[in-house]
């Protein structure tokens, strides 16, 4: 297996996907579908979103055409991982009932197909392990998540063009990938086209690097990579350390700015559902119409939704204001508590897809700081 | 808070192996009682013969009814009586609806027992003070049942329990023989009715200056049962009397779904409830206690 890094060009890339493919793995990667990057089926490297940008904001998104002819140019879109590893809706078990009145429980055994995922973000290897230590590191494991981690195959590139709603470095992460993936590409562009330069992280990603046509990574090709990386970082503006300011929000309960942000947050769950970390699920039990059988089925929820909460009497978080003090608190804050570690990994997708822009940069660095 | 729970499955490592808590087992509906116009108790048994699992008292079990949901319910029998469970259900919603409309020789689901219990082995005697209010009496039953079972290993057990009126007292036919094995009991109502000769009052109010002076609040161990404002209000009239928070215990009530510390919603504050409690040391969520919809 390869132990230094290797280099390759995009012809090498395409008979990577063809042998993953070869091997049984569904090949999926980021394309251009709605005028959003997402994962989708990938065939080859053309597949890829060759010369396209993007452009994020709070509340905006855009793609463009540029001039550059990279693969790897737009930042994350509003997909992650975790569609594929935690998806929004399966099977717990059915139960039949028989005319005596016996239940018989028949739990779902998932039993997915091999998935690659090719271009995997270092922001989105983080959240990797942040839902692992959710969802297959307590006392119980989600059975459909591990079931699909298991057959998990990551090639992970490093980001060369944060996003404008980018903010990993704030939170103590990326740009560049230091694990979590079987291979990692680092995109070097070029007049002739682009090269990549190629690290295993695992043996089987090592084999598959020893399965196609590349050579050694050369030292001008490594100190490229890492200039790349270092302007990536330089793009990003870390002025607050936002990973440690916001263990502090759980101190700032009291706040008056929750009620104030109550009055813009729509609560429309985007946030939530775009966020590659939040896990929570809703359990939905569904009969047949002849009453005889009944299937539980697990769906993100979300705690911006009124039912979350519900108890008895009614919610418990009945104001907009206190779910989202909710969601941020334990985003930043109580996760640490929970789980050992920050919920937020920096990927900025929540304030892209915010459909009035409230910007978690912001809300955090001004709460933490307030009086209270 | 991030200790091992009491129960500790298989893990899931094979994809293969099911974590037992993760199924429902089917239970038949033995006998129920009527406790008050809106409270039942069912007392159930595995439909496979076998016996239900040893649990430790305010375990929750999650109780289904087929194809409408499942409730988070502590059980409210006893540890050592394993012939059956018991759990005491108000008339809530639709689950608890049909839980309690379950007919005697009908089928509910059971998974579980989950949850962090009452920490009664490893208290260091003392006394022992439970306040129950309304139905949160139901999760304190098995722990008084196992306190008069100990009952020489503290010093003195109280009980004091409070209702909205006297027709919500739940147990109510058990009192007096907790009384006779040992435990101090008293009963408060918000409002009277024509039947009631009691006090009436909140259930600080059993904290008159006779009980005051009596329990030794050094030493006191305390549980307490029954909605937030009633554990808060009784928390701080105990620690104005120079109890410790970190002796004192409460059972929180959540949107508990899953049971399994993977569906998010019984989250209070640093706490998922399923995960690390219900029972609950005060000094760990005290920062929390009061704070509007939290």
């Amino acid at each position: 297996m390869y132990r230094s890094p290797r280099s390759f060009a995009a012809a090498s890339g395409n008979a990577m996907l063809a042998l993953l493919a070869e091997q049984g793995f569904e090949v999926i990667g980021p394309r251009r579908i709605d005028e959003a990057i997402v994962y989708a089926p990938l065939g080859t490297f053309d597949d890829l979103p060759i010369g396209v940008t993007d452009r994020q904001m709070p509340g905006r998104y855009s793609l463009h055409d540029s001039d550059r002819r990279s693969y790897f140019d737009a930042a994350v879109g509003p997909h992650s991982v975790k569609h594929h590893l935690h998806p929004s809706s399966s099977t717990v078990w059915d139960i039949t009932r028989s005319d005596d009145g016996a239940l018989s429980i028949e739990m779902h055994r998932p039993e997915p197909a091999p998935l690659a995922v090719i271009g995997v973000r270092p922001c989105d290897l983080v959240a990797l392990e942040k839902q692992d230590r959710v969802l297959m590191g307590g006392p119980h494991i989600n059975p459909v998540y591990a079931a699909n981690r298991r057959r998990l195959f990551i090639v992970a590139v490093n980001c060369n063009h944060p996003s404008g709603t980018c903010f990993c470095t704030a939170m103590g992460n990326g740009p560049t990938a230091v694990r979590g993936f079987d291979i990692l590409l680092t995109e070097l562009p070029g007049d002739e086209g682009s090269e990549f330069v190629a690290t295993a992280g695992t043996d089987a990603g090592g084999r598959l690097l020893e399965s196609i046509d590349t050579d050694a990574a050369t030292p001008e090709q490594l100190e490229r990579a890492a200039e790349l990386a270092a302007a990536a970082a330089d793009e990003m503006r870390a002025e607050v350390d936002l990973l440690e300011a916001g263990t502090h929000l759980k101190e700032h309960l009291d706040s008056e700015m929750w009620a104030e942000i109550g009055e813009r947050c729509l609560a429309c769950a985007n946030c939530t559902m775009s966020c590659p970390t939040c896990f929570c699920t809703d359990l939905i039990d569904t009969t047949s119409i002849a009453s005889v059988s009944s299937r539980r089925t697990r769906v993100w929820d979300s705690c911006f939704t009124g039912s979350f909460s519900h108890m008895g009497p009614g919610p418990v978080r009945g104001s907009i204001g206190s779910r989202y003090r909710q969601w941020l608190v334990h985003k930043f804050s109580t996760w640490h508590d929970q789980f050992g570690e920050s919920g937020c990994v920096g990927c900025g997708r929540c304030i892209t897809w915010c459909p009035v822009g409230i910007d978690v940069r912001r809300e955090v660095a001004r709460i933490s700081r307030s009086g209270t | 808070m991030n200790a091992a729970p009491i129960a500790q499955p298989g893990r899931d490592t094979s994809g293969t192996t099911l974590d037992s808590l993760l199924v429902p087992r089917p239970y038949h509906v033995i006998a129920k009682r009527l406790e008050t116009h809106d409270v039942t108790t069912l007392h159930v048994v595995p439909c496979d013969g076998g016996r239900p699992p040893s649990f430790k008292p305010a375990q929750v079990g999650m109780v289904g009814a087929f194809g409408v949901g499942e409730a988070a319910l502590s059980i409210s029998s006893e540890v050592h009586q394993l012939s059956q469970h018991s759990y005491t259900i108000r008339r809530a919603g639709p689950i608890t609806n049909a839980l309690i409309d379950t007919p005697i020789g009908g089928t509910v689901t059971v998974r579980g027992p989950f949850g962090r219990p009452w920490p009664i082995d490893d208290l260091d005697g003392g006394s022992l003070v439970i306040f129950g209010g309304g139905l949160g009496l139901a999760p304190l039953r098995a722990v008084i049942h196992e306190a008069l079972r100990r009952r020489s290993d503290f010093t003195d057990l109280r009980v004091l329990i409070g209702a909205r009126t006297p027709r919500d007292l739940i147990f109510r036919d058990e009192y007096a023989a907790w009384d006779e094995r040992g435990a101090h009991v008293a009963v408060i109502v918000d409002n009277r009715d024509d039947d009631w000769a009691g006090p009436i009052g909140m259930i600080p109010d059993l904290l008159d200056d006779q009980t005051r002076a009596e329990v030794d609040w050094v030493t006191a161990h305390v549980m307490i049962c029954g909605p937030d404002p009633m554990m808060a209000s009784v928390s701080k009239r105990l620690t104005g009397l120079g109890v410790e928070t970190s002796r004192i215990w409460w059972t929180m009530e959540r949107n508990m779904q899953c049971g399994n510390a993977l569906c998010g919603h019984c989250q209070f504050g640093p706490i998922i409830v399923c995960r690390d409690g219900p029972v609950v040391n005060l000094a760990d969520i005290e920062p929390y206690v009061g704070i509007e919809e939290l």
